[in-house]
């Protein structure tokens, strides 16, 4: 699976609880629709670190890197070898 | 895990309880009472380093790591009865100075945490907003850009140390963003135009500890007073809540320890029908709980410091940290009064005094309620 899935994955089964983003896709915003917010981005960002074996650090965490499940995807693969 | 103490560690520790009893605690049930910051004993704890115990010499730091500021700050806690000077240090220490460190750039470090080392200087943190407490991020305080300067309006409450305080670590929502995303931390000083503080507010306990208002009316902050980047606020503040959470309470083992002493000798000194009254199981059984609690939160604390110390992250221990220790703290001074009986009602014993202290760590830094919540996330619920 690659890393657009893996995320979307968890996006959906673990910090999604409204059935209309039941179908996510790459470019749906994920701040302004209060997919991610202040309490699923720790749960986010821990299972990224985990599953990736990257580390994320606090000043990535904006919204520029956490808008889209593309734009999501992009910083991890930046960050993988 | 290796919590084993070096010599030189337990030398630290002894020295810090040495100077704490023999400086720290003269008039404390006078200045509790007239809710008097000292200035004095704060330059005095500078002076002997414990502002600068995990920060690098260049600042005027010791240069410590974070489980020998443990230690440290467990024996500030065992030879110093001023809880609430102890708070204020905490206070500064781990949401003022520790993101100036991780996140301030060469010139923000060379300006405000030399003097926050040495005590030239004393720092506060303004998060908390009449409106918004426990969901931080919903705050009302709002910044924009203008030109060289950023204009802050809004009011931050529960502030530690801000009647006395020179620099301070604020955090407002960048008007063109939105909640958690647009959260951003900026250096304040007084007397920037458009700042001031508001009414001071009483409590019940940490007297001693000044708590007052923040007021932002189009004030005006220069833009390399920005820490970090913008919209990185709420990163920032995580990771110092991380570090309030793991260690602001190390000081209270200490405090536990002292109280178990105190205890100790009350139940083996005083008689009562013919026997000293820890022969009674209902009072012995209140002096090994003090015990186990003390033993399981310093296990805890240093476990903590051990993950942040190795990992960069104190993560789901640093929860679990808060909520035992300010748990067990209260519990103890509890138990300590009743050890005491009539006698630990009064002022004079300086039992209701830690106790009054107590209750508060359930409250700041998150309360016990939010801890779990915290370590629910972490569980998957």
């Amino acid at each position: 699976m690659d890393i657009k899935e893996n995320v979307k994955k968890f996006i959906q089964s673990e910090l999604v609880t409204d059935r209309k983003f039941a179908d996510l896709q790459d470019k749906d915003p994920l701040i302004s629709t209060g997919i991610i917010d202040s309490l699923g981005i720790m749960r986010l960002t821990a299972f990224l670190e985990k599953s990736f074996a990257v580390r994320i650090h606090d000043e990535e965490i904006i919204a520029e890197n956490f808008g889209t499940v593309e734009s999501i995807s992009a910083l991890i693969q930046k960050k993988l070898p | 895990m290796d919590f084993s103490w070096s010599e030189d560690q337990l030398e630290l520790k002894k020295a810090v309880i040495d100077f704490a009893g023999r400086e720290l605690n003269e008039d404390v049930i006078h200045r509790d009472k007239n809710c008097t910051f000292s200035m004095d004993l704060w330059k005095k704890c500078a002076g002997f380093g414990l502002h600068g115990l995990p920060f690098p010499e260049e600042y005027n730091g010791l240069g410590s790591d974070l489980l020998t500021t443990m230690l440290a700050m467990e024996g500030l806690g065992h030879g110093c009865k001023d809880s609430g000077l102890i708070f204020s240090i905490n206070a500064q220490m781990w949401s003022v100075q520790m993101p100036i460190f991780n996140y301030g750039t060469a010139a923000q470090k060379s300006r405000y945490l030399s003097k926050l080392c040495n005590g030239e200087w004393i720092g506060a943190h303004g998060m908390s907003e009449p409106d918004s407490g426990s969901d931080a991020f919903s705050m009302g305080t709002t910044a924009r850009l203008d030109g060289d300067h950023y204009i802050l309006n809004g009011t931050k409450t529960f502030v530690t140390n801000a009647s006395v305080a020179d620099v301070f670590i604020v955090f407002a929502v960048l008007e063109q963003r939105k909640g958690f995303w647009g959260v951003t931390a900026f250096i304040l000083e007084k007397g920037f135009p458009g700042f001031r503080i508001g009414k001071e507010i009483e409590k019940m306990g940490l007297k001693t500890a000044p708590m007052a208002e923040l007021i932002f009316e189009d004030c005006r902050v220069p833009v390399e007073n920005l820490l970090g980047k913008e919209g990185n606020g709420a990163s920032i503040f995580n990771d110092s809540m991380e570090c309030e959470r793991g260690f602001i309470l190390a000081s209270y083992i200490g405090s536990m320890e002292r109280q178990l002493e105190a205890c100790l000798k009350q139940a083996k000194g005083r008689k009562q029908y013919r026997q000293p009254i820890g022969k009674f199981q209902a009072i012995a059984n209140k002096l090994v709980d003090m015990k186990v609690r003390m033993e399981t939160a310093r296990l805890i604390l240093y476990k903590g410091a051990w993950m942040r110390q190795t990992t960069g992250k104190a993560g789901v221990d640093a929860a679990i940290a808060k909520l035992y220790l300010s748990e067990s703290w209260v519990k103890s001074c509890l138990d300590a009064i009743q050890i005491h009986g009539g006698y630990g009602f009064t002022t004079e014993y300086e039992l209701e005094r830690d106790m009054r202290d107590s209750v508060g760590s359930t409250l700041y830094s998150g309360t016990s309620e939010i801890q779990k919540n915290i370590i629910a996330q972490y569980l998957g619920l």
